[in-house]
């Protein structure tokens, strides 16, 4: 399994990274701004993405629309944002995104999710 | 000019001009070095914190996960509390390093996790470090330590924090209001009884910010703080009403509405109406006839009761604001009006000789951009 992390917090992107390699998902590349991310995205398939809303370049939303409607992929997208108001969460559903989860969120939680969305 | 008398012919004054001409270049070849050894210096810092956050994580990270977990044997990760130790050392540097690296995480992360983060910052005496920020003289790096020990959950720091509720720096002042309400567990914010300083615009996002992370059914009851000497809490308190809506308020929002502070009356009015407390529209129709020359005042009536308006009493209070001197009284009240079902028993039925301007108003009421 592939799963792209985008998150521009070297510290906390560290820690999902070391997490989710504990939970044997697969490997986890990291992208640290939208840019790097889309070329990431353009360059080979992923099985999971997992992306922070606010990053240099791109945000994860327009990340989100890229994915569904420039590649036209249907790889499973959760989104993470500091930011949970209901305008942004309803957004990023409506552009594709599989699941939102909010910070401060706890680790083990996101590690759930993503299983579960491996597993579908 | 007489050649005779130009520098070049002086030497005295030639020889000045070569000296200050010295001097010059000796200035600019110090700053110049300066500058550039400074960003040496610099330079060769931020590398360091860099190898220093890049050694440290590896720890925190096994850290949090196995302490987390609950299932690994705390031998397992015991020795990575060493290496932090003997990593960080006495350095200064260093220990900003994994402050600042274990508060960043915490603000991030929730549950066990950020228990387990709050475990390694005492655990390595670091909120001892960040207790002797609060004796420092510089208001920057007080603020500072506020912030990382209310961030990492500190209560035996609470006292010395709420003594900086006075400070003179206004810097220091909203740290520690902030930080007392991130550490105020039971969420009584008591610390807003004796408050006399200001509370501007951007603290109050900030503790609303912090207070909405809490579970709101353990917020106090902010009609506790309607009559506080200090204008700012109550325009706080009335704020915080509106935001987590504490609908029981309104009868102690109504008595605010004849108080001396015209912000504290508009915003009561104004919260009032955000809250749709139908059960106050009769006391603002009491202010309607009284405040009439008052725009501001006018215009948070106005709004509010188009609102809640219940019967016609307070229907034809609105209609009479089609007449108000002022134009954006006015147009809140034709737009309330018009989306109202009353439309057609007020509206249509206005006399329009008595305001010649009623369809420019109608127009700038309909129009799709206006309309939230």
């Amino acid at each position: 399994m592939n799963i792209l992390l985008c998150d521009d917090d070297d510290v906390l992107a560290s820690m999902i990274q070391f997490k989710l390699s504990r939970e044997k998902f697969g490997d986890v590349t990291r992208a640290s701004d939208g840019k790097m991310a889309i070329e990431l995205l353009n360059q080979r398939k992923f099985d999971l993405v997992i992306t922070d809303i606010h990053m240099p370049y791109h945000s994860g939303l327009e990340l989100v629309t890229h994915i569904r409607q420039t590649l036209k992929q249907s790889v499973p997208i959760i989104v993470l944002s500091a930011e949970g108001l209901e305008n942004t969460v309803l957004q990023a559903f409506e552009i594709g995104a599989n699941d939102f989860i909010t910070k401060p969120f706890s680790p083990a939680e996101l590690a759930i999710r993503v299983k579960r969305l491996l597993q579908k | 000019m007489n050649p005779a008398m130009a520098p070049w012919n002086d030497p005295s004054r030639l020889e000045t001009v070569l000296d200050l001409s010295i001097i010059a270049l000796l200035g600019a070849s110090l700053f110049i070095f300066f500058l550039f050894t400074s960003r040496l210096v610099k330079g060769g810092r931020v590398r360091r914190k860099t190898k220093l956050r890049e050694r440290f994580q590896n720890s925190i990270n096994v850290i949090v996960e196995l302490d987390s977990s609950h299932d690994a044997k705390p031998a397992a990760y015991q020795f990575h509390y060493s290496d932090l130790q003997k990593d960080m050392g006495r350095s200064n540097l260093a220990k900003q390093v994994m402050v600042d690296q274990l508060v960043g995480l915490k603000r991030n992360l929730s549950g066990s996790s950020a228990n387990t983060l709050i475990k390694v910052y005492l655990r390595l005496g670091l909120d001892q470090f960040s207790l002797r920020k609060l004796n420092s003289y510089r208001s920057k790096r007080k603020a500072q330590g506020i912030t990382e020990l209310s961030q990492m959950e500190v209560p035996s720091a609470t006292k010395r924090i709420k003594s900086m509720l006075r400070s003179s720096n206004r810097t220091v002042r909203e740290e520690a209001l902030i930080g007392l309400v991130r550490l105020d567990r039971d969420m009584s914010l008591d610390f807003l009884d004796d408050y006399t300083s200001r509370l501007s615009s951007w603290v109050v996002m900030r503790i609303h910010r912090q207070l909405s992370f809490s579970d709101k059914r353990h917020l106090p009851d902010f009609s506790r703080w309607y009559r506080h000497v200090n204008a700012d809490v109550v325009l706080f308190a009335i704020e915080m009403t509106r935001q987590f809506r504490q609908i029981n308020n309104a009868s102690k929002l109504a008595e605010l509405f004849n108080d001396a502070n015209q912000r504290i009356a508009t915003l009561a009015i104004e919260v009032c109406g955000d809250l749709h407390s139908v059960e106050v529209a009769d006391h603002l129709i009491q202010l309607v006839k009284r405040d009439w020359s008052n725009d501001i005042v006018s215009l948070s009536l106005v709004k509010s009761l188009g609102k809640i308006a219940q019967n016609d009493l307070h229907w034809q209070a609105l209609t009479d604001y089609i007449n108000h001197p002022n134009y954006a009284v006015k147009f809140e009240a034709v737009r309330a009006l018009y989306f109202s079902e009353h439309e057609s028993k007020y509206l249509q039925r206005w006399p329009v000789p008595s305001t010649p301007d009623l369809d420019a108003i109608l127009r700038h009421v309909k129009d799709p951009l206006l309309q939230s």
